[in-house]
């Protein structure tokens, strides 16, 4: 990991302690992609949290007519596939690299540690940030869909944190 | 009278995950709260003072609009973590939560949990995880409808998904507005 990425990763995750420090670059591994290249694809298991780093990619979803519907576009410092690996299911997006992009892969199973002190407070410090990152992929993407539905001056007008709420978890 | 906390709490899946050490531990830091129908959890604006576990029953969640008037933005469901964005990050709360039906919670005061997160406490780390569990399933589901919406934005507003008695939300306001105009 480099200084630079260091720091992004401390600007994510907060202060961090040496032990925490110390467990996380054990595990991170960078990864690099060309533009057009795919970060991840539709529908496949996740393993790993991606903090993108450099480079812009773009979230894209399969629309019931077969074409690709844009989601959203991801700049860094920025968590991806965190509903994946959080939820435990497949990928709901595709994302794709529109430039030279790197991307730092975090296990998923550091969300889940044991009862260890470290790893527990390093998980509790990854769980914020996945929670920080869903919030706000979730305002994005609310105001996406009321942009679709044709209601854009009525989102404007809105003056609401729409968050976690504005659609509610499935039956 | 509501069962106690302790078998609502054994009747959640997701709290299977816990040992019965932690299931105890968990109900040792929580405080249960029995909320009657109508009162409210939340006021939208005021200071983020818990997070809660809701055991059963359920809560309705509504923001004000410009107008003043309640829109409905979602239900919240045994099992759903409400409230951990405000606790997290101190900031006012964004919507009210009101009790639909009678409910029993767990409540979490933000004092307790910046002395768990101190701690690294397990049981933290478990249900801040449930709670992200919980929001994970709601971008699951506001994707799917980017995607339908793309190709069908009229029936985005009119029809309910299939087995989802929540999926009006926001949209189904807006809708309703649309009708009434």
């Amino acid at each position: 990991m480099t200084p630079e990425h260091e720091r992004l990763v401390r600007e994510l995750l907060g202060p961090m302690g040496p032990a925490e420090a110390e467990l996380l670059s054990r595990h991170l591994v960078d990864r690099r992609y060309p533009p057009g290249f795919a970060v991840f694809h539709e529908g496949l298991a996740p393993r790993d949290l991606l903090l993108l780093v450099e480079g812009r990619l773009r979230l894209s979803k399969l629309r019931p007519d077969k074409r690709q519907e844009r989601i959203a576009m991801v700049e860094p410092v920025a968590l991806l596939g965190i509903a994946a690996a959080v939820g435990g299911f497949p990928y709901p997006t595709t994302a794709m690299a529109l430039e030279p992009s790197t991307c730092l892969a975090i296990p998923a199973a550091l969300l889940r540690p044991g009862a260890e002190p470290v790893a527990c407070s390093l998980a509790l410090q990854l769980t914020r940030a996945c929670l920080r990152g869903m919030n706000a992929q979730l305002r994005a993407a609310n105001a996406r869909l009321l942009g679709l539905a044709g209601e854009r001056e009525l989102v404007a007008s809105l003056s609401l944190d729409l968050g976690a709420w504005s659609l509610p978890e499935r039956a | 009278m509501a069962p106690r906390p302790r078998i609502l709490l054994e009747r959640l899946p997701s709290a299977r995950e816990l040992s019965r050490h932690e299931r105890r531990r968990l109900l040792e830091l929580l405080d249960p709260v029995e909320l009657p129908a109508g009162a409210v959890l939340y006021e939208q604006g005021s200071a983020p003072e818990q997070l809660a576990l809701l055991l059963s029953g359920t809560l309705l969640v509504t923001a004000a609009s410009c107008d003043g008037e309640p829109i409905p933005l979602g239900r919240a469901e045994p099992g759903a973590v409400i409230g951990e964005m405000g606790v997290i990050d101190g900031v006012p709360r964004s919507a009210t939560v009101h009790a639909e039906r009678a409910a029993v919670l767990l409540v979490l005061s933000r004092e307790r949990y910046a002395a768990l997160e101190a701690a690294a406490d397990p049981v933290l780390v478990w249900l801040l995880n449930h709670a992200a569990r919980g929001m994970a399933e709601r971008i699951g589901a506001v994707t799917e409808r980017i995607a339908e919406a793309a190709v069908d934005p009229v029936a985005l507003a009119e029809l309910p998904k299939p087995g989802a008695q929540r999926s009006r939300g926001l949209l189904g306001w807006l809708d309703s507005l649309r009708r009434r105009a």
